[in-house]
Order: structure tokens, then sequence, then C-alpha cells
């Protein structure tokens, strides 16, 4: 095992930092001084910190949780079903809702009685250079108060053109900020927040191209990271679907691949935040977090008809639940041109 | 009472040319978006600013600790990344290379990519003492824990750090 300077050069070699010149700051330590003091008023009136911000839920936000039933979900593009009232000072995220909420079973049988039904999608018969996938997704990068106690995040619109060489095209579009609790959407309607933005990024050819997807099941378990834990898993998933021209055949692969993983549950129907039917399963996984233990559960939704990836979400079952992220999948397809 | 007589402009501006740039690495090493880390390392100062009378002398560990604060970027290992840096993370395209460590030839394929199996712990200590190069006492301070902890923790990252590398190796055979 390596020791303190054996870690440095093992790193050193991966440094994202490696040689980045970093432009002189944009904003002058006047200005900086002025934004400090005018936000000061805002910060004293923060209460003391509690032990940690996702362990606890405030009595408001718990009744939240509690009486949002099948069916209520915020759905994308605007068309949401908020359940919170119209003096909610903002959007508050609530998990989706399952079919089978108490002692779901294994989901092996049933993904892979999925994967034997699953028919084409219109996608599969269409060609071009690029992959392109247009998805949405909430909780890529949280903004917490300074005291951690409060977060938001943006809802966030991808699009991604990618040729089998790595190289294309990243299109993103900040939308709404969305809160994972109440506290924290009355928090941060006080706040000024940064406007959202759109952004264009040319994506580099990788040196040796996109790595094929494995064509044989053992492989194909190795790259879906089989062996780790149900987040790392659906992660693997995730990226698979974010990247990669995904065929029937490896629809289907991925489903049976996935049956074998133990852990997974059953969750029946449910609607994902697009409001499209799906099946889902999901998978709870374990960690510690500066000494506090975190369960977190991870849900995959499928479009039951093509077996393809609806959405990825995380919830944080630490106490209640309170939703880390989600990502839906709402346009695959092939294409030659970037628009 | 208000904050120490020598923490006025001139000290606040010593520290803000002094480490600004750190700063900014600390972001771009977690989050790859060098205006997403530029900004960080903006509201790193304004938090400096506002609460200077509790700022150490040896001010850096403490504002890596307020950077990892404002970040918030370690509870879903890696999501706060772009995707495309998501992936290469995780599949292992973060590049390839050999080290030669100090006791031992250590064979690293994708260094990156082990660091991302291992708990969010972890990969920030290793972090800490990797990139921003800081001591064991100083990256127990941005954890906010002792340095007894910090040396436990450091340890085990050390552990699982090794055994993530040599499973890829097997894998790759």
């Amino acid at each position: 095992m390596f020791g303190v300077k054996g870690i440095r050069m093992l790193l050193k070699a991966e440094d994202p930092a490696e040689g980045v010149i970093i432009p002189p700051a944009r904003t002058s330590v006047i200005a900086l001084i002025a934004r400090a003091e005018a936000t000061r008023d805002q910060a004293a009136h923060v209460r003391p910190a509690r032990p940690t911000r996702r362990l606890v839920l405030t009595t408001a936000a718990a009744a939240l949780v509690a009486t949002v039933g099948a069916g209520t979900v915020l759905t994308v593009d605007g068309q949401e079903s908020s359940p919170i009232t119209a003096s909610t000072p903002g959007q508050v995220l609530v998990p989706v809702a399952y079919q089978i909420t108490n002692q779901p079973p294994a989901a092996g049988d049933h993904l892979r009685a999925l994967a034997s039904r699953i028919g084409a999608a219109p996608y599969d018969t269409r060609s071009g250079r690029y992959t392109y996938v247009r998805a949405q997704y909430w909780g890529g990068a949280i903004q917490e108060s300074e005291d951690g106690r409060y977060a938001v995040s943006y809802v966030e619109k991808l699009q991604t053109w990618i040729a089998a060489d790595g190289s294309g095209h990243q299109r993103t579009e900040a939308g709404p900020a969305l809160y994972p609790d109440m506290e924290s959407a009355a928090y941060f309607a006080k706040v000024t927040l940064k406007v959202g933005e759109r952004r264009d990024s040319p994506l580099s050819a990788e040196p040796d191209g996109l790595e094929p997807l494995p064509t044989n099941r053992r492989e194909l378990a190795q790259f879906l990271h089989t062996t780790q834990d149900p987040a790392s898993v659906t992660k693997a998933v995730n990226i698979v679907y974010s990247r990669y021209p995904v065929s029937q055949t490896f629809r289907a692969m991925i489903l049976t691949t996935l049956a074998q993983v133990p852990g997974f549950r059953w969750r029946g129907s449910v609607t994902d935040r697009a409001g499209r039917p799906g099946v889902a399963i999901t998978g709870t996984s374990t960690s510690t977090n500066d000494g506090d233990k975190q369960i977190v559960e991870d849900l995959l939704i499928f479009d039951p008809k093509t077996g393809a990836l609806l959405a990825h979400e995380s919830i944080n079952n630490t106490q209640h639940p309170k939703l880390n992220y989600y990502k839906v999948f709402l346009d695959y397809d092939r294409t030659d041109t970037i628009n | 009472m208000g904050p120490p007589k020598d923490r006025g402009e001139e000290w606040f501006i010593e520290i803000y040319l002094a480490h600004y740039e750190r700063i900014v690495r600390y972001g771009l090493r977690r989050l790859y978006d060098g205006d997403v880390a530029a900004e960080v390392a903006q509201e790193v100062f304004v938090i400096a600013w506002r609460r200077r009378a509790e700022v150490p002398q040896d001010c850096l560990p403490w504002l890596y600790a307020v950077a990892r604060r404002v970040l918030a970027n370690n509870r879903r290992d890696g999501r706060a990344a772009p995707q495309v840096t998501l992936f290469a993370d995780v599949i292992g395209g973060g590049g390839r290379t050999m080290v030669m460590a100090q006791d031992s030839l250590v064979a690293v394929a994708g260094v990156r990519a082990a660091l991302a199996t291992l708990p969010g712990i972890d990969q920030e200590i290793l972090r800490l003492i990797g990139w921003e190069e800081l001591s064991l006492g100083e990256a127990a301070a941005v954890l906010c824990c002792t340095r007894t902890t910090a040396a436990v923790r450091l340890h085990r990252a050390r552990k699982r750090m090794a055994k993530a590398l040599n499973a890829q190796l097997d894998r790759e055979g």
C-alpha cells in the first residue's frame, strides 16, 4: 500500500487542474465585500446549524411526504402537478410513487419477463453519425446555504450528440430552481439566485473512441459494475443510456443482466416525471458520509414496451424520503447533424 | 464586538490574492467546470469576509472547508460533475498511466476510475492529500474532524484505493 508521497504521485498524474491556467478573478475585492455586506442581514438570521440537514425534516415537510399519495408526481417541462399549496414559496420535489410500496418482490423474474417481451423503439431503425439524447435532470449540482441546512438545485435540460469516437456536442439549459424540502424553498425564496443560462460545449474525441458496449453477458455485467452496490449499477445504466445507441438486443441484455443483481426489488407500474407509464425497480445502498450512515434508494424506470430506460432517480431514505437526484430521458435518436 | 482590527480590506486582499487560485483549482478538481469553479471561489471569499472574525491565521484549510460546503457535491459521489466527465470517471476513460510510487511500483489503470468507486469521504481525503497537497492536520481541519480521525480515514481510504486498483487490474487481466 502506498504512503502519502505515493498518494500524491498517484493522483497528480490524474489531476484535472494540472496545467490549467486560472484566469484572474472577474470580480474585484471591493465588489466581493459589497456583495458580502449586501447579504449579511440574511446570513445573520440563520439559526444555528443542526447536525445534518439531510437527517432532519420539518413537521410541515414530513406531513407533505405523508400526504403524497400514489400518482402525485412532479412532471417535467413545466407541466408539474405539484402538491404544494399556493402559499409555498417554491416547488418542492417529491419522490415518484410506487405501485408496490410494502415488501416488494425481487426484481429478477420480472426483469427477465420484461426482457423477453420488449419490442422495437422508433430509433432502432434510424442511422446517423451521432447518438442524440435529450434529457432533463435535477440535483446535478446542489447549491447549499452557508450553514449547509438548505439546498437548491436547478432543473437542467440536456441535449447531447455523441459520435462513436466520443466527439460531438452538448447543450445545457438551466431551468427553474427546485428544492428538496419546504425549508429550503422558504429560505432560497429570499435569496437572489443566479439566472439560468444556456451553454453549448463541443465534445472532443476520446483517444480510443467510446469503449464499445460489451456483446457478451459477463463483460456487460462488468461494464455495469454489477459486483458493486445498486447505486453504482444504476449510475452505470444511466451513463450507458446517456451516451450509447442502445439497440433492442442491448436493452434486453441490460434487463437480464440487472435481473441477476441481488438486491433489486420490483416496484410495479409507476408514472415518471414526464407523465409516462413505466415499470420500476429499486436498489438500496448504504454509505457513511462524515460519520453519518446514509441510506440511498436508486430507482430505474423502464418503458414497458421497449425496455428503454425512461428515468433514474436517487432518494435519500436515511430518515424521510427526500429526492437527491433525478434524470428523465425524453428522446433518443440517431442523426448526422447537430442542431 | 466586531471583527478583529487587523481583519480589514488589506487583510482580505492579501488572502484573496494568495488563495483565490487554489480555491478555483479545488472547485475545478471536483466540478470539472472552470466557470462554476470560479463562482464557487467567489462565494467562498464572500463568506470569508462575512465571517472574518472566525477565519484562522492559517486560513487555507478553513477556506477549503468552506469551499467543500459550498460545493456540497460529495453526497452523490460525483453526480455534480457534467455528464461526460461522470462517464469518464466511472467507466475509466479518465486516462491510463504508470506511476512509480514511493514504496512500490504501482501499475495504475484509470486512477480516477478507481477513485470514483470509493465512498465520498475516502475520495475527499485522498484528493485533499494528493491534489491539494495538504498535511494530515490541514485535511482534518477541512473535514472538521480531529487529526486522529483523519488519520484513520486516510488509512481506510488508502486500503480501499489499493483494493480498487487491484480489482481494476484483475478485471483487465
